[in-house]
């Protein structure tokens, strides 16, 4: 065992529209990268269709939402805390608030296309009570699944939230990034690949999350999902599959290998480059070895198509191994914590890989700060998977330059402007997200898979 | 240990929560069945010889692996053993095997499908086994430890769950002063939690008391690493404390009623809503309850809206008596409020036994490794013994440097 590497956050600062810099907060300064996907179908996409955000509460919040629906158009009294929407991305468009009457998911939505002629051009942020993220029918899961039925991504703000000062304002930046991504827009990428240097000209590269979910009442069903970013973590697109355990053996593997192959057809469709290179994160305790063959038989399909250098599997789980830095340059009230720095990977053996993702971290002043407060710096493990890999990769990269891919995932986030890394990369992040809002969706009767529109637009962030 | 600085480099900086076992021997002499008897998958093979068997511990490879080939490797507990005593334990943990099976089978299903041929199982097991030569720290030998530590371990200290290869072992307060000497466990904080907390540690008669307590678990995984290419194996050591619930609502019911003398309106509005999984044919269902009342008889009625598997929800009525199977779910707010309201303020009092640093941790942690190998000793005098090989578990934490 041994110490690999030593990811650093300043190799991996952020592209936004007119600049670059370490920290999310300098979208306020450079603006957002793009109105709409930078892959495929940027048109119709684009947040410049939006005319209006509509604030939906119920009555009890109505001062509350008042406050919000004003920080939002014009800004916070303290402008660097949040300079407004329309400041911040250069748009112009107006939020309005509406009341509705209780907290039934259908009646929401009734509210909300009442008072919105053109639902492609009125955005939805909602206003609900706190529910645990555990709690698979709770109004929050079952209002986003109805408004994502009829292809329209909602924004939900909880009423808790608006209540509590302090993290009320911190929330307004985040939000507003959060909004925009849902739009259709690109707020920032890294502004490297995070395989770092170019390594051949006209090669693409593609990451690829690879999940599979069961329901968390009845676990005999399921469902697989990925999505696709390049590798400045720039989005793409999602896709997923309904599963059902019970059905004919074998099925999952094959679910998983259809889903795959559909999207690495997708991927040749965008892609603008001759050649391709393919790293899949796959993640997840249910993805076994019926899924891992899945995976082999869609990528040998890949290979025989010829339009890719080179494929390569990496599993990302969590794990149990801790640490102590004994020489952690961060203290709390003097002491020692021993929070290690992050990005830290220790190699456990060839291809075996713990990365510690929470930690200290030296800011652009030089003072050291932590993205944990209290609880043990938990490390993900990673594990590249060869035998699953092509046997003839004609490009070789490194598992430095492999891990980089999810450590640099890791400090893309739309939700938390302050903190700069996050436990795991974006690519299997949103996994209980995507598909628990998936089988609320099937159970509404709806089938993802025939949503063209909805899987272009990071709904689930 | 000493920390050791060479100029702006530390050997020592990181500690990680491994220990490496080593072994008396080099290497270690092993069975390998390579081809098992149609509908037995290597799982079930490896589930019955483990289960079953009295001195047998195998674990399985799908793929090849370093110098290791796939199949079902078996050692024995203790001294090695021949392929005589081999044959003789596999017939007769097959032969426990189907008894289970075969009774537990008769109480679901009235018609029972004939019994396999046991001597053809073994015989079939038996064609392809070699015995093999491998290193006393390669790959298959951390599943074999764990797999050993599952077996010699009573069933009453073990925790509920068993998740793939981790092994968890789970001690009360009470328990853990039998095993171990309070001087020989100084640094334990569930000694001091229990003593500000005494009815979340199963003392006194609150609702804390009766449906709660709070237990030490100790966390066991063993992970094969290599290290300038020699197998190497670590134990992942970990330790936690949890609360355990006891939370049948039938009982909740009548404490209710009993210790808190609430009428049956006041149960009506204190339930109301309350989520509880109701077992039904084994499997499990979701219920919110829907109302508390009384029967036309005196008995008292519960009606709840279950979620079925086809997401269809439908109203069930069940009795007091007959809500032995039904269980609240605390995951809900809605039942954590009932909870804190009705039965017991403390019940979340020990996640502050968690609100530490990683320096405050490794410093109990240290002191755990060494009760853990003490409680191991209780039930291995020997030491953990595989196929004649003694392993040691090292007394300190994997250590390493800062590049």
């Amino acid at each position: 065992m041994k110490v690999f590497e030593y990811y650093d956050i300043r190799e991996f600062q952020f592209r936004f529209g007119k600049g670059t810099g370490l920290n999310i907060y300098d979208i306020v300064r450079y603006g957002p990268l793009s109105y709409g996907p930078l892959y495929g179908d940027s048109h119709t996409l684009s947040v410049e269709r939006y005319k209006s955000i509509l604030i939906l509460h119920s009555e009890d919040t109505k001062d509350d939402v008042l406050r919000l629906a004003k920080h939002l158009s014009k800004g916070h009294e303290n402008k660097r805390i949040f300079p407004g929407f329309n400041d911040l991305f250069k748009l112009s468009i107006e939020v309005s608030t509406i009341p509705f009457k209780k907290y039934e998911p259908k009646e929401i939505y009734d509210t909300f296309t009442d008072h919105c002629r053109n639902i492609d051009t009125c955005f939805p942020l909602i206003i609900l009570p706190r529910t645990p993220r555990g709690e698979y029918d709770s109004v929050y899961y079952r209002t986003k699944a109805v408004f994502l039925r009829e292809e329209v991504p909602p924004q939900v703000f909880t009423s808790d939230l608006l209540k509590n000062e302090q993290n009320y304002r911190w929330s307004l930046l985040p939000t507003a990034i959060q909004i925009f991504t849902k739009m259709g827009g690109i707020p920032y990428t890294l502004d490297r690949g995070t395989l770092g240097e170019v390594v051949y000209e006209d090669v693409a590269v593609f990451i690829v999350g690879l999940s599979i979910s069961y329901h968390p009442l009845y676990k005999h069903r399921g469902v697989g999902f990925l999505v696709v970013f390049d590798q400045a973590g720039t989005w793409c697109f999602m896709d997923s599959t309904a599963i059902l355990l019970r059905s004919e053996k074998g099925t999952i593997g094959k679910r998983i290998s259809e889903l795959l192959r559909k999207a690495i057809r997708s991927i040749l469709e965008i892609s603008k480059k001759r050649k391709n290179v393919l790293i899949i994160h796959y993640s997840g305790k249910e993805v076994g070895r019926v899924e891992e063959e899945a995976i082999a038989n869609a990528i040998r399909e890949a290979e025989e198509l010829d339009k890719f250098l080179a494929v390569y599997i990496l599993k990302i789980k969590e794990s149990d191994i801790v640490i102590n830095d004994t020489q952690s340059e961060h203290r709390t009230e003097g002491t020692k914590t021993g929070y290690p720095p992050i990005g830290l990977t220790l190699q456990l053996k060839p291809d075996l890989y713990l990365m510690f993702t929470s930690g200290y971290f030296t800011t652009s002043i030089d003072s050291i700060r932590a993205n944990i407060r209290k609880g043990l710096s938990r490390a993900r493990i990673i594990s590249r998977h060869r035998e699953i890999e092509p046997e003839k990769n004609e490009l070789k990269l490194d598992n430095k330059a492999l891990l980089a891919t999810v450590f640099g995932l890791s400090r893309l986030s739309y939700n938390s402007v302050q903190n700069p890394l996050m436990s795991e990369p974006l690519t299997t992040r949103y996994s209980r997200e995507i598909a628990w809002i998936s089988l609320r969706l099937s159970e509404l009767g709806v089938n993802l898979d025939a949503k063209s529109r909805i899987k272009k637009v990071m709904w689930f962030i | 240990m000493k920390v050791a600085y060479l100029g702006g480099y530390s050997l020592y900086r990181y500690i990680i929560n491994l220990v490496e076992v080593s072994s008396d021997k080099d290497e270690l002499s092993i069975f390998r069945i390579s081809k098992t008897p149609m509908d037995f998958g290597f799982t079930r093979i490896v589930h019955v010889i483990n289960n079953y068997s009295q001195s047998l511990i195998s674990t399985s490879l799908s793929s090849e692996y370093r110098s290791l080939k796939p199949g079902i490797y078996v050692s024995s507990v203790g001294r090695g053993v021949d392929k005589d005593i081999l044959r003789s334990e596999l017939l007769n943990a097959f032969e426990k095997y189907f008894q289970e099976l075969n009774q537990r089978n008769s109480t679901h299903q009235p018609a029972q499908s004939p019994s396999p041929n046991i001597n053809d199982i073994v015989s079939t097991l038996l064609d392809s086994i070699e015995e093999e030569t491998v290193p006393s720290t390669a790959y298959v030998v951390a599943n074999l430890l764990s797999n050993l530590i599952d077996k010699i371990i009573p069933a009453g200290y073990k925790c509920n769950l068993k998740v793939a290869t981790r092994f968890c072992l789970q001690f009360s307060k009470k328990m853990l002063e039998g095993l171990v000497l309070r001087s020989e466990n100084p640094f334990e904080p569930l000694f001091d939690f229990c003593q500000e907390h005494k009815n979340m540690c199963g003392e006194g008669d609150d609702g804390c008391a009766k449906f709660f307590e709070v237990v030490k678990q100790y966390y066991v995984r063993f992970q094969h690493g290599v290290v300038d290419d020699k197998d190497k194996v670590y134990m992942i050591f970990y330790t936690a404390y949890r609360r355990l619930s006891k939370l049948k609502l039938r009982e909740i019911i009548e404490f209710l009623i009993n210790n808190n003398g609430l009428t049956l309106e006041e149960l009506n509005k204190q339930l109301k809503d309350v989520r509880v999984n109701v077992t039904i044919d084994r499997s499990s269902v979701l219920c919110k309850i829907t109302n508390v009342k009384k029967a036309d008889g005196s008995d008292m009625i519960i009606e709840m809206l279950c979620s079925d598997d086809v997401e269809k929800e439908k109203l069930i009525q069940l009795k007091l008596q007959e809500l032995n199977s039904v269980r609240l779910n605390p995951t809900y707010k809605r039942s954590r409020d009932f909870i804190y309201h009705n039965l017991c303020k403390d019940f979340d009092k020990h996640k502050d036994l968690s609100q530490i640093t990683p320096a405050q941790y490794f410093q109990i942690l240290e002191n755990d490794l060494k009760v853990f190998k003490l409680i191991l000793a209780k039930f291995a005098p020997r030491g953990l013994c595989l196929g004649g090989a003694i392993y040691t578990i090292k007394d300190y934490f994997v250590r390493l440097g800062s590049r």
